[in-house]
C-alpha cells in the first residue's frame, strides 16, 4: 500500500463512526486527567487501558493517543486557575499562566493555552508524518553524551531564567540538584540518604517537588488573602478571543517551542517537563522583555504550553519505530498497541501503515477538539479564581495531597508535597528563584546518569562530551547561555563606543 | 506455540524432581492434601473462614500490587489477565502500582501486608530476588507463597546491524580480539548485570566494560544508535528493532529445553553451542505471589482463575499476536522458582563482586 492510499484510507476510518467519537471522548477524558494533579496522562491511559479491548485496535488506540494528546493540553488548565501543574509538562505554564489569572486575565491565558497547545500539537505530528525517516536518524543521533549536555544546558539557563540575584537562583538550583541525589544511585545499587527506608529508595519525585512548590506555596500566599484568586474588581469577560489572537502574534515563540518540545519529547526519560522549561528559558532569552517573564507575559504561557503539545510528535518517533517508550504515557500506549497484536517498527510503517496514519491524523484532529473545548468550555472555569479562598484553599491542599499520594502511592510524596510547599512558601517570599530550583530537581537525575554512563563509555575521559559534533555543539551553546550575559553588554558598549 | 497453556516444569534439570509432587498438590487444590507448610497456612487463616470450615473467599476486592510502574511488561500482562479474572470472580481485582526500589518497593508492601489472600503481588523471579539479594531488605522475600506462574520473558542478546556479528562464537571472538569492548542491558547491580557476569565467567564472553540502562527499552536504542555494539534484551523488547534491520540477533540465552525464545524460534540458543545452561537467569518467570502464611486454599483459589483466564481467546490470541508467552505454572512452581533463584544465584554469582563491579 502506498503512503497516498494509506493517508486516504485512514482518513475515511477516522471520520467514520465511531472512530471519530473515540477521538472526542479521549480529549475530554485526557482533559480530565490531566487536570488532576498526580493523575496525569500515563495513570489515566493506564486505567483506560483494559477498557479497550472490546474496541479494536484503531479505536481502541485512536482512544489512547487522544487521551495523551488532551492530558498534555489539560495540565495547563489547573496550572493557569490555581496555580497547581496538572501534569510535570505544565509547570512553567504556571509561571506567567496564574499570574495571568491573578491579574484577572485567566479566561485569556485558558485560551491561549488551547491554542497553542493545539496548534504546536497539529504542526508537530503533521512534520512527524511527513518526516519520520529523517526524525528517526535525527533521533539516532542523540545518546547519553548529548542527554547529559542538554540537561546541563538547561542547568545553565538557571543564569537566564533568574531574576534578581544570581547568587540566590544558583543556590536554588544547586539545592535543587542536592535533593535529586536522595534515593539509589542511577548506575550503581549505592543508597544514598535512604535511612533504611523503602521508601526513599527512588528518591523525591519531582512532580510532587512541583505540587508542592506551585499548589502548597501559593495556597500559602492566599491564606491571607480575603476574596477569590482574581481580584473581584476585575473584570473576566470578553478576552477568548483576544487569547487566540494573542497566540498567532508569536508565531516564531509556537514553532520554536513546539519543535524544541518534539526533540526533547524523543529523549527517553526527559519528556514534557524539561520540554516545558527548555521552551520558557529561550522564549525567555530571546525575548526583548524578558523582564516581564514570570509577571504574567503572555509568551511565557504560550512558549510552555507549545513545548507540551510539541513532545507527544516526538516521543511517538522511537515508540512506534523501535517499540522503545521514552515515557510512562508512551510506555503505555506501547502496551495498547501490542495488547492490540500492533507491533511497532516496520509493521506500523508497512501493512499496518493505514492504521499508523489513523491514530496520527486522529491526533491532528484532536486539536481542533483541544481549541474548540479550551475555546468554549474551559475558559468558563474563569469564574474559579473569584471564588472565595476559604473555599479554593482547602479544595486544592486536598487535591495537591492526594494527587501526590497517588504518583506512587509513597507517603514520602505526600511529605515532599508539603515540605516543599513550606520550603516554597519561604524561597518566593525571600526572592530565592523557584524555576532555578525546579530545574535542579527536574535535570539532575538526567545529567547525572548520562554522566556517569558517558563516562563508562569514554573509560573515565571527558574528551567524550567534545569530540561528536552534536555534542561539540551543545557545549558552544552552554558556553554561549553561559557567557551571553557577560558578552552582550560588552558588545553593545563597544558598538556604542 | 507462542501460547501454549500448560503445567509448565522448572527449567533445569535438577528441578524435574519436584514436578511431580509441584502437579499433585497443585491440581488437587486441597487444603487436606498439604504439605507441613500449608498445614501452618490453615492455621493462620483468619476469620473469613466459617465455623463449618467452609471458606467464603475471596469476600472483598483484591489488591494486586504491580511493583512496576504503568505500562512495563508485568503491568502489561497483568491489565491483560485482569478483565478476565475479574470476569470469574464475585469480586474485584483492584490493580495497584507501587513501583520503585527495582521492585521491592511493591514487593515490600505485600511481604507486610494481611495473609488472608486479598493481596496478591506480580513480581518475576529471578529479577526480584536479585534486586532484593544485591539490596538485602529487612523482610524474607523467600517466604512469599507461590500462588501461580503465568508466563515467562526469555533474553536474547542483539547487537547493531553494522558489525555484522555472526553468531555467539563470532560476539566472543570480537570481545577477545579486543575489537569490541562495551557490553550492556539493564542497570548495573540487577539480573541482566549478572548474567553479563555469569557469561563473562562461564563462557568467557570478555567485555571489558557493562554499560547499565534504565530497562531494555534505552538499551535496544542506544544499540541501534550505535552508542554500545551489544546489548541483552527481552525477546519482545528487541522484536522491532530487529525487524527493521537495525539490529541482528545473536544468541538466545534460554535453551531449547526451557522453551527458547517464541518471537526467535529459529534462533540458536547457547546450549545449542556448547555453553553452560544459564536458564535459572535467563529465562525471567512472571509469577503472583501472596504474604506469608496465606492459605494454601485460598491461593488455589485465585491460581484456578489466573489458569482460567489464561486459557481464554482473548490472551490466547494477545499472546499469538504480540509473542508474549503466556504459561500457566502451580503454586508449587512458583514457590520453586523463587527458592531456587535464592539458592542457585549464590551459588554462581559472588554477589558481593556484583556490587563492587556495579559501583565501579
Amino acid at each position: 500500500m502506498s503512503a497516498t492510499q494509506a493517508i486516504i484510507e485512514a482518513t475515511f476510518t477516522l471520520f467514520a463512526w465511531p472512530t471519530f467519537g473515540w477521538v472526542v471522548v479521549g480529549i475530554i477524558l485526557g482533559v480530565i486527567a490531566g487536570s488532576l494533579p498526580g493523575v496525569g496522562s500515563a495513570m489515566g491511559m493506564a486505567i483506560v487501558l483494559p477498557l479497550t479491548l472490546p474496541l479494536g485496535p484503531v479505536n481502541a488506540i485512536v482512544l489512547l493517543v487522544s487521551m495523551y494528546s488532551g492530558a498534555m493540553y489539560g495540565g495547563s488548565i489547573s496550572a493557569i486557575l490555581v496555580n497547581v501543574p496538572g501534569t510535570g509538562g505544565a509547570a512553567a505554564t504556571t509561571l506567567d499562566g496564574y499570574q495571568m489569572t491573578k491579574q484577572g486575565n485567566a479566561v485569556k491565558a485558558l485560551a491561549m493555552s488551547a491554542t497553542a497547545s493545539a496548534t504546536a500539537g497539529f504542526f508537530t505530528v503533521l512534520t512527524l508524518v511527513l518526516f519520520s525517516p529523517i526524525l528517526i536518524e535525527i533521533v539516532l543521533m542523540f545518546g547519553s553524551p548529548e542527554f547529559f549536555l542538554m540537561a546541563a544546558f538547561g542547568i545553565a539557563m538557571i543564569t537566564v531564567v533568574v531574576q534578581g540575584s544570581m547568587v540566590k537562583g544558583i543556590a536554588a538550583g544547586t539545592f535543587g540538584l542536592l535533593l535529586t541525589s536522595i534515593g539509589i544511585a542511577p548506575n550503581a545499587p549505592e543508597l544514598r540518604y535512604t535511612f533504611g527506608s523503602l521508601a526513599l529508595y527512588d528518591g523525591l519525585d519531582f512532580i510532587a517537588a512541583l505540587i508542592g512548590m506551585f499548589a502548597i506555596a501559593e495556597m500559602l500566599k492566599l491564606a491571607a488573602k480575603e476574596g477569590g484568586i482574581a481580584d473581584e474588581e476585575l473584570d473576566m469577560s470578553g478576552s477568548v478571543t483576544e487569547g487566540v489572537w494573542e497566540t498567532f502574534r508569536y508565531p516564531v515563540t509556537v514553532v520554536k517551542s513546539g519543535y524544541m518540545g518534539m526533540l526533547i519529547g524523543a529523549i527517553p526519560g526527559a519528556g514534557a517537563t524539561v520540554a516545558n522549561f527548555f521552551a520558557y528559558g529561550e522564549a525567555m532569552r530571546a525575548s526583548k522583555d524578558s523582564e516581564s517573564f514570570g509577571k504574567g507575559n503572555p509568551e511565557g504561557v504560550i512558549s510552555a504550553e507549545s513545548s507540551n503539545n510539541g513532545t507527544i510528535g516526538g516521543s511517538l518517533i522511537p515508540t512506534i519505530s523501535f517499540g522503545i517508550p521514552g515515557s510512562g504515557s508512551t510506555a503505555v500506549l506501547l502496551g495498547g498497541l501490542l495488547m492490540h497484536g500492533l507491533r511497532p517498527g516496520p509493521q506500523l510503517f508497512g501493512e499496518e501503515l493505514a492504521t499508523t496514519y489513523t491514530f496520527l491524523l486522529a491526533l491532528m484532529v484532536g486539536n481542533v477538539f483541544i481549541i474548540l473545548a479550551g475555546v468554549f468550555l474551559v475558559t468558563r472555569m474563569g469564574r474559579i479564581t473569584q471564588v472565595n479562598t476559604h473555599v479554593i484553599i482547602p479544595v486544592i491542599v486536598v487535591l495537591s495531597v492526594v494527587g501526590g499520594y497517588s504518583l506512587r502511592t509513597n507517603w514520602i510524596d505526600v511529605l515532599t508535597v508539603i515540605g516543599l510547599g513550606v520550603l516554597g512558601y519561604m524561597m518566593v517570599k525571600h526572592d530565592y528563584s523557584i524555576i532555578a530550583f525546579v530545574l535542579g530537581v527536574v535535570l539532575g537525575p538526567i545529567a547525572e546518569e548520562n554522566l556517569m554512563r558517558s563516562l563508562q563509555l569514554s573509560d573515565g575521559s571527558f574528551l567524550i562530551f567534545v569530540t561528536r559534533p552534536l555534542s561539540l555543539l551543545i557545549v558552544i551553546l552552554i558556553i554561549a547561555v553561559l557567557a551571553g550575559p557577560y558578552v552582550k553588554p560588552w558588545l553593545a558598549d563597544r558598538r556604542a563606543g | 506455540m507462542s501460547s501454549e497453556t500448560n503445567k509448565q516444569g522448572p527449567n533445569r534439570r535438577r528441578f524435574i524432581k519436584y514436578t511431580g509432587a509441584a502437579s499433585t498438590i497443585g491440581i488437587a487444590g486441597l487444603a487436606g492434601c498439604a504439605d507441613d507448610d500449608d498445614a501452618a497456612d490453615d492455621a493462620g487463616a483468619d476469620d473469613a473462614a466459617d465455623d463449618t470450615g467452609e471458606d467464603d473467599f475471596p469476600t472483598q476486592d483484591i489488591r494486586y500490587i504491580i511493583p512496576f510502574g504503568e505500562g512495563g511488561g508485568t503491568d502489561t500482562y497483568a491489565r491483560q489477565m485482569v478483565p478476565e479474572m475479574d470476569d470469574r470472580l464475585d469480586v474485584n481485582i483492584a490493580i495497584e502500582n507501587i513501583s520503585g526500589a527495582a521492585s521491592l518497593r511493591g514487593t515490600g508492601e505485600a511481604f507486610n501486608s494481611e495473609p488472608d489472600g486479598h493481596t496478591l503481588c506480580a513480581f518475576n523471579p529471578p529479577s526480584t530476588p536479585v534486586s532484593e539479594m544485591v539490596n538485602p531488605q529487612d523482610f524474607e522475600l523467600p517466604d512469599m507463597e507461590g500462588v501461580c506462574t503465568y508466563a515467562r520473558t526469555p533474553f536474547v542478546i542483539v547487537a547493531n546491524s553494522d558489525y555484522e556479528i555472526e553468531g555467539y562464537n563470532d560476539l566472543m571472538d570480537r570481545y577477545e580480539d579486543g575489537d569490541l569492548e562495551v557490553f550492556s542491558g539493564k542497570e548495573r547491580g540487577g539480573v541482566d548485570h549478572v548474567m553479563a557476569l555469569l557469561m563473562q565467567e562461564l563462557h568467557g564472553l570478555n567485555w571489558d566494560t557493562y554499560v547499565g540502562y534504565d530497562g531494555t527499552g534505552p538499551a535496544v536504542q542506544a544499540t541501534i544508535s550505535d552508542e554500545v555494539p551489544a546489548c541483552i534484551a527481552t525477546d519482545t523488547g528487541s522484536e522491532a528493532g530487529v525487524e527493521d534491520g537495525s539490529l541482528d540477533l545473536v544468541v538466545s540465552l534460554v535453551s531449547e529445553e526451557a522453551g527458547g525464545t517464541n518471537v526467535f524460534p529459529d534462533l540458536e540458543d547457547i546450549t545449542e553451542l556448547g555453553y553452560e545452561n544459564i536458564d535459572f537467569i535467563s529465562n525471567l518467570t512472571r509469577g503472583i505471589y501472596a504474604p506469608p502464611d496465606t492459605p494454601a486454599d485460598r491461593r488455589q483459589v485465585i491460581a484456578d482463575v489466573v489458569e482460567e483466564a489464561l486459557a481464554t481467546d482473548a490472551v490466547q490470541e494477545w499472546s499469538e499476536d504480540t509473542g508474549n508467552v503466556v504459561e500457566f505454572g502451580d503454586g508449587d512452581f512458583a514457590d520453586q522458582v523463587l527458592q531456587d533463584a535464592y539458592e542457585i544465584i549464590p551459588e554462581n554469582v559472588d554477589l558481593e563482586e556484583v556490587r563492587e563491579a556495579a559501583a565501579e
